[in-house]
Protein backbone atom coordinates (compact mmCIF):
# COMPACT_ATOMS: atom_id res chain seq x y z
CA UNK A 1 0.00 0.00 0.00
CA UNK A 2 2.85 2.32 0.72
CA UNK A 3 4.67 1.52 -2.20
CA UNK A 4 1.24 2.22 -4.25
CA UNK A 5 1.05 5.33 -2.62
CA UNK A 6 4.21 6.62 -3.23
CA UNK A 7 4.83 5.95 -6.69
CA UNK A 8 1.50 7.43 -7.49
CA UNK A 9 3.07 10.47 -5.89
CA UNK A 10 5.93 10.09 -8.68
CA UNK A 11 3.35 9.26 -10.95
CA UNK A 12 1.98 12.51 -10.59
CA UNK A 13 4.52 14.44 -10.44
CA UNK A 14 6.03 13.22 -13.16
CA UNK A 15 3.28 12.92 -16.23
CA UNK A 16 1.25 15.93 -14.68
CA UNK A 17 -1.56 13.42 -14.79
CA UNK A 18 -4.29 14.54 -11.78
CA UNK A 19 -5.57 11.40 -9.58
CA UNK A 20 -7.90 11.76 -6.67
CA UNK A 21 -9.86 10.05 -4.16
CA UNK A 22 -12.34 10.95 -1.64
CA UNK A 23 -12.58 11.10 1.83
CA UNK A 24 -15.59 8.43 2.16
CA UNK A 25 -14.24 5.48 0.26
CA UNK A 26 -10.65 6.25 -0.96
CA UNK A 27 -8.83 4.47 -3.59
CA UNK A 28 -5.77 4.25 -0.97
CA UNK A 29 -5.21 5.59 2.18
CA UNK A 30 -2.71 8.41 2.19
CA UNK A 31 -0.52 7.71 5.42
CA UNK A 32 -0.09 9.90 8.12
CA UNK A 33 2.90 11.83 8.23
CA UNK A 34 6.39 9.83 10.04
CA UNK A 35 4.11 6.62 9.87
CA UNK A 36 6.82 4.90 7.94
CA UNK A 37 9.95 3.04 8.97
CA UNK A 38 12.39 5.82 9.98
CA UNK A 39 15.28 6.18 7.70
CA UNK A 40 18.68 6.48 9.28
CA UNK A 41 22.02 7.86 8.27
CA UNK A 42 24.40 4.96 8.72
CA UNK A 43 27.60 5.23 10.40
CA UNK A 44 29.78 4.27 7.74
CA UNK A 45 28.20 6.76 5.43
CA UNK A 46 29.94 10.08 4.62
CA UNK A 47 27.97 13.10 5.40
CA UNK A 48 28.59 16.38 3.63
CA UNK A 49 31.16 18.39 5.47
CA UNK A 50 32.46 22.31 4.96
CA UNK A 51 34.72 21.21 2.10
CA UNK A 52 32.37 19.42 -0.07
CA UNK A 53 29.82 22.21 0.87
CA UNK A 54 32.29 24.87 -0.85
CA UNK A 55 32.87 22.64 -3.76
CA UNK A 56 28.90 22.98 -4.42
CA UNK A 57 29.09 26.62 -3.75
CA UNK A 58 32.48 26.99 -6.56
CA UNK A 59 30.85 24.67 -8.42
CA UNK A 60 27.53 26.57 -8.93
CA UNK A 61 28.94 30.07 -9.09
CA UNK A 62 31.43 27.95 -12.09
CA UNK A 63 28.16 27.33 -13.65
CA UNK A 64 26.60 30.61 -13.54
CA UNK A 65 29.22 32.01 -14.49
CA UNK A 66 29.77 30.47 -17.68
CA UNK A 67 26.24 31.01 -18.46
CA UNK A 68 27.16 34.80 -18.16
CA UNK A 69 30.30 34.83 -20.55
CA UNK A 70 30.44 34.97 -23.93
CA UNK A 71 31.73 31.23 -25.20
CA UNK A 72 34.83 31.47 -26.93
CA UNK A 73 34.67 31.53 -30.94
CA UNK A 74 36.19 27.91 -31.45
CA UNK A 75 34.35 28.21 -35.28
CA UNK A 76 33.29 24.61 -34.43
CA UNK A 77 29.99 24.10 -36.23
CA UNK A 78 28.45 20.94 -37.80
CA UNK A 79 28.07 17.69 -36.64
CA UNK A 80 30.29 14.75 -36.34
CA UNK A 81 30.34 11.10 -36.65
CA UNK A 82 26.38 10.00 -36.82
CA UNK A 83 25.25 13.67 -36.13
CA UNK A 84 24.35 14.67 -39.48
CA UNK A 85 22.40 11.67 -39.81
CA UNK A 86 20.86 11.42 -36.52
CA UNK A 87 19.70 15.33 -36.73
CA UNK A 88 18.33 14.20 -40.28
CA UNK A 89 16.33 11.38 -39.11
CA UNK A 90 14.72 13.45 -35.92
CA UNK A 91 14.74 16.85 -36.29
CA UNK A 92 11.53 18.41 -36.82
CA UNK A 93 11.16 20.45 -39.57
CA UNK A 94 8.76 23.18 -38.76
CA UNK A 95 11.19 25.87 -36.80
CA UNK A 96 7.81 26.78 -34.42
CA UNK A 97 7.14 23.21 -33.69
CA UNK A 98 10.56 22.78 -32.99
CA UNK A 99 10.71 25.65 -30.77
CA UNK A 100 7.54 24.13 -29.11
CA UNK A 101 9.49 21.04 -27.84
CA UNK A 102 12.40 23.02 -26.60
CA UNK A 103 10.03 24.88 -24.22
CA UNK A 104 8.21 21.19 -23.71
CA UNK A 105 11.93 20.09 -22.77
CA UNK A 106 12.36 23.08 -20.42
CA UNK A 107 9.14 21.89 -18.61
CA UNK A 108 11.30 17.93 -17.78
CA UNK A 109 13.95 19.97 -17.19
CA UNK A 110 11.92 21.75 -14.33
CA UNK A 111 10.49 18.12 -13.50
CA UNK A 112 13.22 16.35 -13.25
CA UNK A 113 15.31 18.60 -11.31
CA UNK A 114 12.54 19.00 -8.82
CA UNK A 115 11.90 15.59 -8.52
CA UNK A 116 14.67 14.39 -6.26
CA UNK A 117 13.88 17.43 -3.81
CA UNK A 118 10.88 17.39 -3.73
CA UNK A 119 9.59 14.09 -3.88
CA UNK A 120 12.68 11.39 -2.58
CA UNK A 121 14.22 14.13 0.07
CA UNK A 122 10.61 15.88 1.43
CA UNK A 123 8.21 14.12 0.92
CA UNK A 124 9.29 10.05 1.28
CA UNK A 125 12.27 10.98 3.50
CA UNK A 126 11.02 13.87 5.77
CA UNK A 127 7.74 13.59 5.78
CA UNK A 128 6.69 10.23 5.30
CA UNK A 129 9.66 8.59 7.43
CA UNK A 130 10.32 11.28 9.73
CA UNK A 131 14.19 11.56 8.89
CA UNK A 132 14.98 15.03 8.62
CA UNK A 133 18.65 14.04 9.17
CA UNK A 134 18.54 11.97 5.97
CA UNK A 135 16.67 14.27 3.93
CA UNK A 136 18.70 17.13 4.54
CA UNK A 137 22.10 15.02 3.23
CA UNK A 138 20.18 13.82 0.15
CA UNK A 139 18.64 17.26 -0.24
CA UNK A 140 22.69 18.83 -0.18
CA UNK A 141 23.73 15.20 -2.17
CA UNK A 142 21.82 16.46 -4.67
CA UNK A 143 22.83 20.20 -4.99
CA UNK A 144 26.24 18.62 -4.89
CA UNK A 145 25.15 16.81 -7.83
CA UNK A 146 23.81 19.34 -10.13
CA UNK A 147 26.18 21.66 -9.19
CA UNK A 148 29.20 20.14 -10.30
CA UNK A 149 26.98 18.64 -13.29
CA UNK A 150 26.49 22.43 -13.96
CA UNK A 151 30.08 23.53 -13.69
CA UNK A 152 31.33 20.78 -16.23
CA UNK A 153 28.73 21.76 -18.60
CA UNK A 154 29.35 25.19 -18.57
CA UNK A 155 33.13 24.89 -18.80
CA UNK A 156 32.27 22.84 -21.66
CA UNK A 157 29.78 25.02 -23.20
CA UNK A 158 32.40 27.51 -23.21
CA UNK A 159 35.80 26.29 -24.12
CA UNK A 160 33.96 23.78 -27.00
CA UNK A 161 31.57 27.16 -28.79
CA UNK A 162 30.07 24.75 -30.68
CA UNK A 163 27.41 26.01 -32.75
CA UNK A 164 23.89 24.34 -32.29
CA UNK A 165 22.35 22.61 -35.36
CA UNK A 166 19.81 24.95 -35.97
CA UNK A 167 22.80 27.55 -37.20
CA UNK A 168 22.75 26.30 -40.38
CA UNK A 169 18.76 27.65 -40.68
CA UNK A 170 19.82 31.17 -39.26
CA UNK A 171 18.94 33.84 -41.68
CA UNK A 172 17.19 31.28 -43.39
CA UNK A 173 14.05 29.46 -41.89
CA UNK A 174 14.74 31.15 -38.75
CA UNK A 175 15.33 34.94 -38.11
CA UNK A 176 18.79 36.01 -37.71
CA UNK A 177 17.51 38.82 -35.22
CA UNK A 178 15.88 36.34 -33.26
CA UNK A 179 17.65 35.76 -29.83
CA UNK A 180 18.56 32.11 -30.46
CA UNK A 181 20.55 33.44 -33.48
CA UNK A 182 21.82 36.66 -32.23
CA UNK A 183 22.76 35.44 -28.76
CA UNK A 184 25.60 33.59 -27.20
CA UNK A 185 22.84 30.79 -26.80
CA UNK A 186 24.14 29.70 -30.51
CA UNK A 187 27.17 28.91 -29.33
CA UNK A 188 26.74 26.19 -26.52
CA UNK A 189 25.84 23.36 -28.09
CA UNK A 190 28.16 21.22 -26.65
CA UNK A 191 27.14 19.72 -24.81
CA UNK A 192 23.66 19.20 -23.71
CA UNK A 193 22.85 20.84 -20.45
CA UNK A 194 19.89 20.00 -20.49
CA UNK A 195 20.78 16.28 -20.72
CA UNK A 196 23.50 16.16 -18.60
CA UNK A 197 20.74 17.94 -15.38
CA UNK A 198 18.49 14.93 -16.23
CA UNK A 199 20.66 12.69 -16.26
CA UNK A 200 22.08 13.40 -13.08
CA UNK A 201 18.44 13.71 -11.92
CA UNK A 202 18.02 10.20 -13.08
CA UNK A 203 21.01 8.70 -11.71
CA UNK A 204 20.66 10.65 -8.23
CA UNK A 205 16.70 8.83 -7.90
CA UNK A 206 18.46 5.61 -8.92
CA UNK A 207 21.32 6.38 -6.08
CA UNK A 208 19.00 7.47 -3.03
CA UNK A 209 16.52 4.86 -4.02
CA UNK A 210 19.36 1.32 -4.26
CA UNK A 211 21.17 2.71 -1.25
CA UNK A 212 18.05 3.57 1.04
CA UNK A 213 15.18 1.82 -0.32
CA UNK A 214 13.52 5.11 0.12
CA UNK A 215 10.04 3.28 -1.14
CA UNK A 216 10.65 0.41 1.00
CA UNK A 217 10.07 -2.18 -1.85
CA UNK A 218 12.37 -3.49 -4.25
CA UNK A 219 9.95 -3.34 -7.34
CA UNK A 220 8.80 0.57 -6.71
CA UNK A 221 12.44 1.35 -5.86
CA UNK A 222 13.80 -0.03 -9.44
CA UNK A 223 10.72 1.32 -10.85
CA UNK A 224 11.80 4.69 -9.51
CA UNK A 225 14.97 4.31 -11.03
CA UNK A 226 14.15 3.43 -14.38
CA UNK A 227 11.27 5.41 -14.90
CA UNK A 228 13.70 8.63 -13.77
CA UNK A 229 16.36 7.18 -16.58
CA UNK A 230 13.48 6.80 -19.21
CA UNK A 231 12.29 10.19 -18.49
CA UNK A 232 15.67 11.58 -18.83
CA UNK A 233 16.13 9.88 -21.92
CA UNK A 234 12.91 11.41 -23.73
CA UNK A 235 14.53 14.49 -23.05
CA UNK A 236 17.78 14.03 -24.63
CA UNK A 237 16.13 12.96 -27.77
CA UNK A 238 13.44 15.70 -27.68
CA UNK A 239 16.97 17.94 -27.61
CA UNK A 240 17.83 16.38 -31.10
CA UNK A 241 13.90 16.77 -32.17
CA UNK A 242 13.97 20.15 -31.54
CA UNK A 243 16.75 20.79 -33.00
CA UNK A 244 18.73 22.75 -30.35
CA UNK A 245 21.65 19.65 -30.26
CA UNK A 246 23.45 17.16 -32.08
CA UNK A 247 23.34 13.41 -31.13
CA UNK A 248 26.79 13.93 -29.64
CA UNK A 249 25.87 16.80 -27.64
CA UNK A 250 22.89 14.69 -25.74
CA UNK A 251 25.36 11.41 -25.83
CA UNK A 252 27.92 13.24 -24.25
CA UNK A 253 25.47 15.23 -21.93
CA UNK A 254 24.03 11.97 -20.33
CA UNK A 255 27.42 10.82 -20.08
CA UNK A 256 28.47 13.45 -17.41
CA UNK A 257 25.45 13.59 -15.86
CA UNK A 258 25.25 9.91 -15.32
CA UNK A 259 28.69 9.33 -14.30
CA UNK A 260 28.31 12.88 -11.69
CA UNK A 261 24.95 11.65 -10.60
CA UNK A 262 26.09 8.12 -9.16
CA UNK A 263 29.45 8.54 -8.72
CA UNK A 264 28.83 11.29 -6.04
CA UNK A 265 26.03 9.40 -4.06
CA UNK A 266 27.28 6.24 -4.81
CA UNK A 267 31.07 5.65 -4.27
CA UNK A 268 31.32 8.73 -1.63
CA UNK A 269 28.23 9.14 0.29
CA UNK A 270 26.80 5.98 0.66
CA UNK A 271 29.99 4.20 0.16
CA UNK A 272 29.47 1.74 3.03
CA UNK A 273 31.39 -1.16 1.71
CA UNK A 274 34.49 1.61 0.83
CA UNK A 275 34.88 2.09 4.56
CA UNK A 276 35.33 -1.81 5.48
CA UNK A 277 38.27 -1.27 2.11
CA UNK A 278 35.89 -3.94 0.63
CA UNK A 279 35.37 -1.58 -2.51
CA UNK A 280 37.66 -0.92 -4.95
CA UNK A 281 36.97 2.51 -6.32
CA UNK A 282 36.33 5.99 -3.86
CA UNK A 283 36.79 9.53 -4.24
CA UNK A 284 37.38 11.95 -1.52
CA UNK A 285 37.38 15.53 -1.58
CA UNK A 286 40.55 17.43 0.27
CA UNK A 287 40.28 20.91 1.04
CA UNK A 288 43.60 23.04 0.39
CA UNK A 289 44.44 26.45 0.83
CA UNK A 290 41.39 28.01 -1.12
CA UNK A 291 40.83 25.30 -3.39
CA UNK A 292 39.57 22.02 -2.73
CA UNK A 293 41.05 18.78 -4.62
CA UNK A 294 38.97 15.83 -5.23
CA UNK A 295 41.21 12.58 -4.82
CA UNK A 296 40.32 9.31 -6.41
CA UNK A 297 41.50 5.63 -5.53
CA UNK A 298 41.29 2.90 -7.67
CA UNK B 1 21.25 4.15 -25.62
CA UNK B 2 18.99 3.40 -22.77
CA UNK B 3 19.99 0.19 -22.51
CA UNK B 4 23.55 1.27 -22.16
CA UNK B 5 22.68 3.73 -19.68
CA UNK B 6 20.89 1.50 -17.61
CA UNK B 7 23.54 -1.17 -17.70
CA UNK B 8 26.01 1.74 -16.37
CA UNK B 9 23.89 2.07 -13.52
CA UNK B 10 23.42 -0.91 -12.52
CA UNK B 11 26.67 -1.86 -12.57
CA UNK B 12 27.86 1.85 -10.33
CA UNK B 13 24.77 0.79 -8.29
CA UNK B 14 25.61 -2.56 -7.62
CA UNK B 15 28.24 -1.89 -4.83
CA UNK B 16 25.74 0.49 -2.86
CA UNK B 17 23.08 -2.06 -3.46
CA UNK B 18 25.37 -4.90 -2.02
CA UNK B 19 26.23 -2.56 1.06
CA UNK B 20 22.90 -1.99 1.51
CA UNK B 21 22.22 -5.71 2.30
CA UNK B 22 23.91 -4.73 5.65
CA UNK B 23 21.96 -5.11 8.49
CA UNK B 24 20.27 -1.24 8.75
CA UNK B 25 18.77 -0.02 11.69
CA UNK B 26 15.54 1.36 11.45
CA UNK B 27 12.99 2.49 14.02
CA UNK B 28 9.60 1.62 14.68
CA UNK B 29 7.24 4.84 14.40
CA UNK B 30 5.89 6.16 17.51
CA UNK B 31 2.03 7.09 17.84
CA UNK B 32 2.15 10.19 18.81
CA UNK B 33 -1.18 12.79 18.03
CA UNK B 34 0.21 14.42 14.80
CA UNK B 35 -0.55 18.49 14.76
CA UNK B 36 -3.25 19.69 12.12
CA UNK B 37 -0.98 21.58 9.34
CA UNK B 38 -3.99 24.30 8.99
CA UNK B 39 -2.63 25.68 12.40
CA UNK B 40 -1.53 29.01 11.42
CA UNK B 41 -5.35 29.62 11.72
CA UNK B 42 -4.79 29.13 15.86
CA UNK B 43 -2.66 32.06 16.52
CA UNK B 44 -2.97 35.19 18.32
CA UNK B 45 -3.65 38.67 16.26
CA UNK B 46 -0.65 40.73 16.20
CA UNK B 47 1.58 42.89 14.29
CA UNK B 48 4.03 40.51 12.06
CA UNK B 49 6.50 40.20 9.64
CA UNK B 50 6.40 37.39 7.78
CA UNK B 51 8.16 35.69 4.76
CA UNK B 52 6.34 33.51 1.54
CA UNK B 53 9.27 32.21 0.10
CA UNK B 54 8.69 29.90 -3.47
CA UNK B 55 11.57 28.40 -4.82
CA UNK B 56 11.43 26.30 -7.80
CA UNK B 57 13.06 25.35 -11.12
CA UNK B 58 13.89 28.20 -12.12
CA UNK B 59 12.33 30.90 -9.65
CA UNK B 60 12.78 32.79 -6.72
CA UNK B 61 9.89 34.36 -5.34
CA UNK B 62 10.17 35.81 -1.69
CA UNK B 63 7.09 37.65 -0.42
CA UNK B 64 7.69 40.22 2.17
CA UNK B 65 4.72 41.01 4.18
CA UNK B 66 3.93 43.42 6.73
CA UNK B 67 0.64 43.54 8.19
CA UNK B 68 -1.88 42.91 11.21
CA UNK B 69 -3.59 39.44 12.63
CA UNK B 70 -2.92 36.10 12.18
CA UNK B 71 -0.10 35.23 9.30
CA UNK B 72 -1.39 33.17 6.27
CA UNK B 73 -4.61 33.61 7.98
CA UNK B 74 -7.05 36.46 8.71
CA UNK B 75 -4.73 39.61 8.70
CA UNK B 76 -4.21 42.51 6.51
CA UNK B 77 -1.23 44.87 5.51
CA UNK B 78 1.71 45.58 2.61
CA UNK B 79 3.50 42.70 0.23
CA UNK B 80 7.07 43.58 -0.93
CA UNK B 81 7.87 40.84 -3.80
CA UNK B 82 11.20 41.13 -5.24
CA UNK B 83 11.21 38.20 -8.01
CA UNK B 84 13.85 36.81 -10.82
CA UNK B 85 14.00 34.12 -13.12
CA UNK B 86 15.76 33.63 -15.89
CA UNK B 87 13.49 35.30 -18.38
CA UNK B 88 12.53 38.29 -16.13
CA UNK B 89 13.24 40.05 -12.53
CA UNK B 90 10.83 42.85 -10.62
CA UNK B 91 9.08 43.29 -7.86
CA UNK B 92 5.26 43.75 -7.07
CA UNK B 93 4.43 45.88 -3.98
CA UNK B 94 0.61 46.24 -2.57
CA UNK B 95 -2.04 45.72 -0.47
CA UNK B 96 -3.59 42.61 0.95
CA UNK B 97 -6.14 41.45 3.00
CA UNK B 98 -6.98 37.55 3.97
CA UNK B 99 -10.24 36.62 5.85
CA UNK B 100 -9.74 32.66 5.87
CA UNK B 101 -11.10 31.48 2.79
CA UNK B 102 -11.63 34.77 0.80
CA UNK B 103 -8.61 37.00 -0.23
CA UNK B 104 -8.21 40.47 -1.84
CA UNK B 105 -4.75 42.69 -2.96
CA UNK B 106 -4.27 45.15 -4.92
CA UNK B 107 -1.04 46.50 -6.06
CA UNK B 108 1.94 47.44 -8.39
CA UNK B 109 4.42 44.71 -10.60
CA UNK B 110 7.30 46.33 -12.07
CA UNK B 111 8.65 43.75 -14.71
CA UNK B 112 11.98 43.94 -16.96
CA UNK B 113 12.22 41.33 -19.20
CA UNK B 114 15.36 40.00 -20.35
CA UNK B 115 14.98 38.01 -23.64
CA UNK B 116 11.68 39.15 -24.67
CA UNK B 117 11.23 42.73 -27.13
CA UNK B 118 7.90 44.68 -27.15
CA UNK B 119 5.95 43.45 -30.57
CA UNK B 120 4.85 44.88 -33.46
CA UNK B 121 0.93 44.54 -33.54
CA UNK B 122 -1.14 41.10 -35.84
CA UNK B 123 -3.43 39.11 -34.82
CA UNK B 124 -1.54 36.13 -33.67
CA UNK B 125 1.51 35.03 -32.56
CA UNK B 126 4.16 31.78 -32.43
CA UNK B 127 7.38 31.22 -30.69
CA UNK B 128 9.37 32.61 -33.27
CA UNK B 129 7.61 36.19 -32.93
CA UNK B 130 8.31 36.01 -29.14
CA UNK B 131 12.04 34.95 -29.91
CA UNK B 132 12.86 38.17 -32.21
CA UNK B 133 15.14 40.90 -31.10
CA UNK B 134 13.94 44.13 -31.97
CA UNK B 135 16.45 46.39 -29.87
CA UNK B 136 13.14 46.94 -27.71
CA UNK B 137 13.44 44.81 -24.05
CA UNK B 138 10.07 45.14 -22.64
CA UNK B 139 9.71 47.08 -19.61
CA UNK B 140 6.39 47.93 -17.85
CA UNK B 141 4.30 48.30 -15.08
CA UNK B 142 1.11 46.12 -14.01
CA UNK B 143 -1.65 47.41 -11.79
CA UNK B 144 -3.67 44.92 -10.78
CA UNK B 145 -6.49 43.95 -8.70
CA UNK B 146 -7.43 40.38 -8.09
CA UNK B 147 -9.55 38.43 -4.97
CA UNK B 148 -9.47 35.04 -4.67
CA UNK B 149 -11.71 32.53 -2.72
CA UNK B 150 -11.44 28.90 -1.76
CA UNK B 151 -14.98 28.13 -0.31
CA UNK B 152 -15.31 24.95 1.42
CA UNK B 153 -18.17 22.43 -0.37
CA UNK B 154 -18.22 19.10 -0.02
CA UNK B 155 -15.03 16.79 0.48
CA UNK B 156 -13.19 20.34 -0.51
CA UNK B 157 -13.22 23.49 -1.48
CA UNK B 158 -14.53 25.84 -5.00
CA UNK B 159 -11.78 27.68 -6.23
CA UNK B 160 -12.20 31.01 -7.64
CA UNK B 161 -10.24 33.91 -8.89
CA UNK B 162 -10.79 37.07 -10.63
CA UNK B 163 -7.88 39.40 -11.74
CA UNK B 164 -7.74 42.82 -13.37
CA UNK B 165 -4.71 44.57 -14.88
CA UNK B 166 -3.55 47.67 -16.15
CA UNK B 167 -0.10 47.70 -18.13
CA UNK B 168 1.91 50.83 -18.19
CA UNK B 169 4.59 52.32 -19.72
CA UNK B 170 3.86 50.39 -23.27
CA UNK B 171 5.18 52.65 -25.80
CA UNK B 172 2.12 53.56 -27.53
CA UNK B 173 1.21 50.95 -30.62
CA UNK B 174 3.13 47.79 -28.92
CA UNK B 175 2.05 44.74 -27.84
CA UNK B 176 4.02 42.88 -25.11
CA UNK B 177 4.25 39.52 -23.44
CA UNK B 178 3.06 39.46 -20.11
CA UNK B 179 5.22 37.46 -17.76
CA UNK B 180 2.96 36.87 -15.09
CA UNK B 181 -0.09 35.77 -17.27
CA UNK B 182 1.90 35.00 -19.82
CA UNK B 183 -0.27 36.06 -22.66
CA UNK B 184 0.58 38.82 -25.56
CA UNK B 185 -1.55 41.68 -24.51
CA UNK B 186 -2.82 44.80 -26.00
CA UNK B 187 -2.22 47.42 -23.09
CA UNK B 188 -3.32 48.58 -20.75
CA UNK B 189 -6.73 46.08 -19.80
CA UNK B 190 -6.63 42.49 -18.97
CA UNK B 191 -8.35 40.33 -16.78
CA UNK B 192 -8.39 36.64 -15.54
CA UNK B 193 -11.33 34.28 -14.21
CA UNK B 194 -10.76 31.35 -12.82
CA UNK B 195 -12.52 28.39 -11.48
CA UNK B 196 -12.29 25.01 -9.67
CA UNK B 197 -12.70 22.76 -7.64
CA UNK B 198 -9.99 21.21 -5.66
CA UNK B 199 -10.37 18.09 -3.34
CA UNK B 200 -8.49 17.43 0.36
CA UNK B 201 -7.01 14.30 0.56
CA UNK B 202 -5.91 12.73 3.93
CA UNK B 203 -7.07 12.31 7.51
CA UNK B 204 -4.95 15.58 8.08
CA UNK B 205 -6.48 17.27 5.26
CA UNK B 206 -2.50 18.00 4.11
CA UNK B 207 -3.20 17.24 0.40
CA UNK B 208 -5.19 19.21 -2.25
CA UNK B 209 -5.85 18.60 -5.94
CA UNK B 210 -7.88 19.89 -7.90
CA UNK B 211 -9.29 20.89 -11.22
CA UNK B 212 -9.02 24.23 -13.00
CA UNK B 213 -10.18 26.17 -16.03
CA UNK B 214 -9.65 30.12 -16.85
CA UNK B 215 -10.28 32.84 -19.53
CA UNK B 216 -7.89 35.70 -19.93
CA UNK B 217 -9.92 38.60 -21.80
CA UNK B 218 -7.88 40.74 -23.53
CA UNK B 219 -10.16 43.78 -24.99
CA UNK B 220 -8.07 45.87 -26.75
CA UNK B 221 -7.00 42.74 -29.13
CA UNK B 222 -10.33 41.21 -29.24
CA UNK B 223 -9.15 38.06 -28.04
CA UNK B 224 -9.84 35.73 -25.09
CA UNK B 225 -7.37 32.55 -23.95
CA UNK B 226 -8.71 29.68 -22.44
CA UNK B 227 -6.54 27.34 -20.15
CA UNK B 228 -6.92 24.41 -18.10
CA UNK B 229 -5.00 22.16 -15.98
CA UNK B 230 -4.49 21.06 -12.32
CA UNK B 231 -3.43 22.59 -9.09
CA UNK B 232 -1.87 20.66 -6.02
CA UNK B 233 -0.81 21.06 -2.38
CA UNK B 234 1.06 19.06 -0.25
CA UNK B 235 1.60 20.33 3.21
CA UNK B 236 5.01 19.02 4.55
CA UNK B 237 4.80 21.22 7.98
CA UNK B 238 3.91 24.12 9.39
CA UNK B 239 6.66 25.82 7.42
CA UNK B 240 6.78 23.85 3.99
CA UNK B 241 4.82 23.19 1.62
CA UNK B 242 5.23 21.66 -2.19
CA UNK B 243 2.91 23.21 -4.59
CA UNK B 244 1.94 22.89 -8.52
CA UNK B 245 0.04 24.80 -10.52
CA UNK B 246 -0.11 23.60 -13.99
CA UNK B 247 -2.19 25.44 -16.33
CA UNK B 248 -2.09 24.70 -20.34
CA UNK B 249 -3.79 26.63 -23.70
CA UNK B 250 -6.57 25.11 -25.17
CA UNK B 251 -7.90 27.74 -26.68
CA UNK B 252 -6.62 31.06 -28.16
CA UNK B 253 -5.14 33.23 -30.76
CA UNK B 254 -1.25 32.90 -30.73
CA UNK B 255 0.47 29.79 -30.88
CA UNK B 256 3.10 29.95 -27.41
CA UNK B 257 3.44 26.21 -26.49
CA UNK B 258 4.48 26.23 -23.05
CA UNK B 259 4.80 29.77 -22.76
CA UNK B 260 1.14 30.16 -23.29
CA UNK B 261 1.16 27.98 -20.54
CA UNK B 262 1.21 28.76 -16.51
CA UNK B 263 3.50 26.45 -14.36
CA UNK B 264 5.00 28.91 -12.72
CA UNK B 265 4.04 27.74 -9.80
CA UNK B 266 5.92 24.14 -9.44
CA UNK B 267 7.94 23.68 -6.33
CA UNK B 268 8.08 24.71 -2.41
CA UNK B 269 6.88 27.21 -0.96
CA UNK B 270 8.14 28.22 2.96
CA UNK B 271 6.37 30.35 5.30
CA UNK B 272 7.45 32.08 8.28
CA UNK B 273 6.17 34.31 10.31
CA UNK B 274 7.61 36.58 13.60
CA UNK B 275 5.66 35.51 16.71
CA UNK B 276 5.41 31.91 15.62
CA UNK B 277 6.05 28.71 17.66
CA UNK B 278 7.19 26.50 15.59
CA UNK B 279 5.67 23.24 15.82
CA UNK B 280 8.55 20.45 15.46
CA UNK B 281 8.32 18.34 12.34
CA UNK B 282 10.03 15.30 14.41
CA UNK B 283 8.28 12.77 16.19
CA UNK B 284 10.61 10.53 16.30
CA UNK B 285 14.40 11.17 17.69
CA UNK B 286 17.06 10.70 14.95
CA UNK B 287 18.96 7.15 15.89
CA UNK B 288 22.56 8.28 17.12
CA UNK B 289 25.20 6.87 15.07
Amino acid sequence: MRAVFLMSIAAVVATMTVSSTSNADPPFAIPQRCTGKQLCWAPSFNRMDIPEMVLTGAAASIALAANIVHPLNTGWSGGIFFDDAIRSALRLHSVDAQLEVRSGTDLGLAVMTSYPFLVDSLIVAYWYRGSADVALQMALIDAEAFAITGAIEGISNFVAGRARPYAQECGGGIPSNTTDCSGDTLNRSFFSGHSAVSFTAAALICAHHEALHLFDSAAADHAACIAGFTAATAIGVMRIVGDAHYFSDVFIGALVGTTVGLTIPLLHHYNRAGSSKSSPIGFSVVPGFGTATVVGTF
Amino acid sequence: MRAAFLAVAVTLAAPAAQAAELPFPELAPTPEPIVEPGHWTGEPARPFVSLRLDLGYLYAKPRFSFGYGKPFSVWGGLDLVPFATPDSAGGYSGLRMQLGWFELRAGARFVHSFSRQYLTPKASYDLLDLAENTGRPANYVGLEAEASAAIPAGPGNILALFTASSVQLVPAGAYVYDETLRVVISPPPVYRGRLGYSLIVGKEGIARIGLVGEVIEIPDRAAQVYRAGFIGSFDIDDHLQLIATVLVPVYGPDSLGLLGADYTELGIRYRWASGHAHVPHERIPEASP
